[in-house]
Formats: C-alpha cells, sequence, structure tokens
C-alpha cells in the first residue's frame, strides 16, 4: 500500500519532536567508545552495536556530534570505504559488509537523552508491562545493545485517531489528528524538561517529511540528513493543542518501573487538506 | 413652513436612552434564560450524563462502549465521586452578564456564555488530569484509565471494568459521541 497521509504526519511528528528536543533543549551527550558484534539483522550484512542507542544523526544540532565514520583498529574509516556499509544512528550500530570481529571498532557519537520511537502500544503496557532497560551512563560496557532493545529515557509516539470535518466549499476538510506522547524519563528534572519543551510546541508547524537521506535499513550511507534543510510538502499541519498529564500519582502501581518518571503529552494537530 | 427631520439622530437620541438599553438586557436575558435551561436540560437528560451519575454499577447505555462495562469506571473515576455535579453547578449559576453597546445608530448586546475552557477545567480526567473526560467523550478515550481504574481497585484487568473480552473474544473500544462541547456549541447559535 502506498504512503498515506495518517502514515506521513506520524513520522514527521517523530522528525519534528526529535529535532526539538535535541536543538531547543540541548537533550544529547557526546561520548566515544566500543561497538560490539550483535546478532547479524540482515543477510551479507555484520551488524555492531554501541551500548548506546540513539545517535544524533541530525547535522542541525548545535555541538552534537553525527557519526559519520567508524575507528577500524584506529584507523578512520569513511562509509563506503574497507566494507564500511553504513551507520544507524537510529539503532546505534554499524554495518559492514565482512566480518570484522577480529578488528576494534569505535566512534565518535552524540546519544539522545530522550529516545524517540513510533509505537502502537497500549500506555499501560509501555508503562507496566515492559522492563525497561536504561541507557548506560557511560560507554565502558562489554556488550552492545540487543536490536531490539529499546532503552529509556525515551518517548513513544502513538496515533490515537482522529476525523475530518468540512472545512471549506470545494472538497477542503480540516483533518484532525490526535497523538500520544508517553514520556519515560529516569528523573523527574529530565521528564518536567522534557514536558516543558514540549508544551511549547504549541502553535508550532508541523512540516511533512518523505524524503529522507537513509537507505533502506535506516543507515547514513554518504548524505546528510539535516533536519532545517529539508523541504517539506505542501501544506504543514499546525500542532493546536498540547495537553500535559504528569503521571504522579502512580507510583504505587508502578511495578515493574519503580524509577520510571513517566507523562502523557497529548497533540491535537490541525490539516486543512483536500482528498 | 417646511422641516427637516433628521431621523439619524432621532434613532441615535432613542437608543441611547436608558429605557431603550433597559429593553434591550430584559430581551437579552429571557433569551438568554432560555438557552441556558435548554442547555442545561440537554447536558442532564444526555444519556452520557445519566450512565457517568448512575456511578460503577450501571451498563452502558449510551452504547460507546460496545455495551460492556459503563462510562464511570472506565474513565476511571473514584467511587462515590459525582463528576458532573461540578458541570451542572458552573452551568446552572452562569448568571446573566451582559454589556449594551450602541454604535453608530446599532444596538449590541454582548451577553457571556458558559465556555468549553472553564468546562475542561472541571472535569479533568482523574488518571490524566491534563485531558477532559467531556472533551474525550467527543474525541475519543483511551483505556489506560479504565487500567488504572481497576489497578487502584486491586481487581486486575477486568472487574467491573469495561476493557474485558466479550464472549466472541472481541475487546471492546471507545466510540465517540456527541456531548456537551456540540451542545455549548448548538445553544450558542440558538441564543444568538
Amino acid at each position: 500500500m502506498k504512503v498515506q497521509f495518517e502514515n506521513k504526519i506520524m513520522s514527521s511528528l517523530l522528525l519534528k519532536v526529535d529535532n526539538y528536543l535535541l536543538r531547543e533543549g540541548e537533550a544529547f551527550t557526546n561520548y566515544s567508545g566500543l561497538f560490539y558484534p550483535v546478532n547479524n539483522l540482515y543477510n551479507n550484512y555484520h551488524t555492531y552495536s554501541a551500548p548506546f542507542k540513539q545517535f544524533v544523526s541530525d547535522e542541525s544540532v548545535p555541538n552534537a556530534t553525527v557519526m559519520k565514520q567508524v575507528y577500524v583498529n584506529g584507523v578512520a574509516t569513511d562509509v563506503g570505504s574497507s566494507d564500511l556499509h553504513g551507520i544507524n544512528h537510529f539503532q546505534g550500530q554499524v554495518h559492514f559488509t565482512s566480518d570484522q570481529s577480529s578488528k576494534v571498532l569505535s566512534g565518535n557519537y552524540a546519544v539522545k537523552d530522550f529516545n524517540i520511537y513510533l509505537t502502537n502500544d497500549p500506555e499501560q503496557k509501555l508503562l507496566f508491562e515492559t522492563k525497561h532497560q536504561i541507557n548506560p551512563k557511560h560507554p565502558q560496557q562489554l556488550s552492545g545493545l540487543a536490536p531490539n532493545a529499546q532503552p529509556f529515557p525515551a518517548i513513544f509516539i502513538k496515533n490515537m485517531g482522529g476525523q475530518n470535518q468540512p472545512f471549506a466549499i470545494g472538497g477542503l476538510d480540516n483533518t484532525s489528528t490526535k497523538a500520544r506522547l508517553v514520556v519515560l524519563a529516569d528523573s523527574n528534572y529530565k521528564l518536567d524538561a522534557a514536558c516543558s519543551l514540549l508544551k511549547d510546541l504549541r502553535y508550532h508547524r508541523l512540516p511533512i517529511h518523505t524524503d529522507l537521506p537513509f537507505d533502506a535499513m535506516g543507515s547514513y550511507t554518504g548524505l546528510n540528513y539535516n533536519y532545517t534543510g529539508l523541504v517539506p510538502e505542501d501544506g504543514s499541519p499546525l500542532i493546536e493543542e498540547v495537553r500535559v498529564s504528569k503521571m504522579s500519582m502512580i507510583g504505587d502501581f508502578n511495578r515493574l518501573n519503580p524509577d520510571v518518571f513517566s507523562a502523557f503529552v497529548d497533540l491535537d494537530i490541525s490539516t486543512l487538506r483536500a482528498h | 413652513m417646511a422641516g427637516r427631520i433628521n431621523m439619524v439622530s432621532i434613532k441615535q437620541k432613542a437608543l441611547a436612552s436608558q429605557k431603550v438599553i433597559r429593553s434591550a438586557e430584559i430581551e437579552a436575558k429571557a433569551r438568554f434564560n432560555r438557552a441556558k435551561a435548554g442547555l442545561l436540560q440537554d447536558f442532564l437528560n444526555d444519556v452520557v450524563t445519566n450512565e457517568i451519575r448512575g456511578g460503577n454499577k450501571t451498563s452502558n447505555s449510551s452504547g460507546t462502549l460496545g455495551g460492556y462495562g459503563n462510562l464511570f469506571s472506565y474513565i476511571g473515576f473514584y467511587e462515590g465521586f459525582d463528576p458532573i455535579a461540578p458541570i451542572e453547578d458552573y452551568l446552572r449559576n452562569f448568571i446573566f452578564n451582559a454589556r449594551v453597546i450602541n454604535r453608530s445608530g446599532n444596538l449590541t448586546v454582548l451577553v457571556k456564555w458558559p465556555t468549553i475552557n472553564t468546562i475542561r477545567a472541571l472535569s479533568s480526567m482523574p488518571w490524566e488530569e491534563g485531558n477532559s473526560w467531556v472533551e474525550g467523550i467527543e474525541g475519543g478515550i483511551s483505556g489506560f484509565s479504565n487500567y488504572m481504574y481497576d489497578l487502584a481497585r486491586g481487581s486486575g484487568r477486568s472487574g467491573a471494568a469495561v476493557q474485558k473480552k466479550s464472549e466472541t473474544g472481541v475487546v471492546s473500544t471507545f466510540s465517540t459521541k456527541k456531548y456537551l462541547p456540540t451542545m455549548l456549541k448548538e445553544s450558542y447559535k440558538r441564543f444568538k
């Protein structure tokens, strides 16, 4: 099936939230560290993972180290050379076309303070039924993160539905989209900071982007990703309303995740469109 | 002896008289009271209002949950709490407040009307205080509050709650319904 409006708006929201937190909140930390072999995800590719995910891939974030090279036995290697196929910032992984397990792989990268994911899981599953693994505080780990791990602090973006309402003669509708951001933080300070930033998204435009410079695996292959440099599609939706609900009262029920500080940020997004 | 009658001046003077202003206020107040009574009646007689007022033992007469459970426990209200009361008080005690403006030969009566912003503040959801259950009836309510209600009652994922499996294994979901926000808009239109 072709990409539909709802697909576009949710993926664009992910990009917007990611960029806004990184740029306005400087929500990242620069690190240097090693990569470790993990289960290969793709045929004919060898995958190596950092102890962290997600890395910053956005060139528009000031002072963030966007990883574009991997050090193989201390030698800086560009993507496309020495069997280095790509760097997957979202997963904190590098992909080689040959086995590199006898070599020492390392890199310089910025790790996001809040990972961003799209999800369909119910809120209670995210809050209570999933044991979240925290991103480590330092890079001296002995293994890479499993490919399916979703460490926190994190923001899970969920589509909560919406509706079309007639707006103008000629078939113009106001498409209302509701999105919920489930914010999971490791401290109350970070939770407040994230909620404060997200609250400020009210009346922000949400540019629709569909053309990203990553390959099918989501990897950087030499083309830079710069959020502010992307050319959006026509007709930017508007974030009309932002409501924050802090989960301060659920401490008693925090069975699996006693150290998770959580909040819901609900967004009402309005788009005028003919369809 | 012929003379000219300045109708504009007469109209301006008439509209500026206290008697005319008072009459306009009385007419506006009568309309306001009718509209307010209608709004209050619509709200109190609505199937959603009655279901919520029925507490956690009532059935899902509004049909918003596919007939399972009830809105009171789905939204997660605490037992004994009457979520309708603050809104009813607000609407019932909303006083007539008007300002008459005489501008270039036209008399305009500006009347304050209950606002959705105040109702939003009076209808916070117990487990998601940023969201309003009144708006949620029209826009959608996730099952999270229901889950929390169950958890707080110590009854696991079902109990009196709604998000349980039917005999056919289908999990009931929330269907939106026109409610107070629409009533407010419609009553405002009628009042105008």
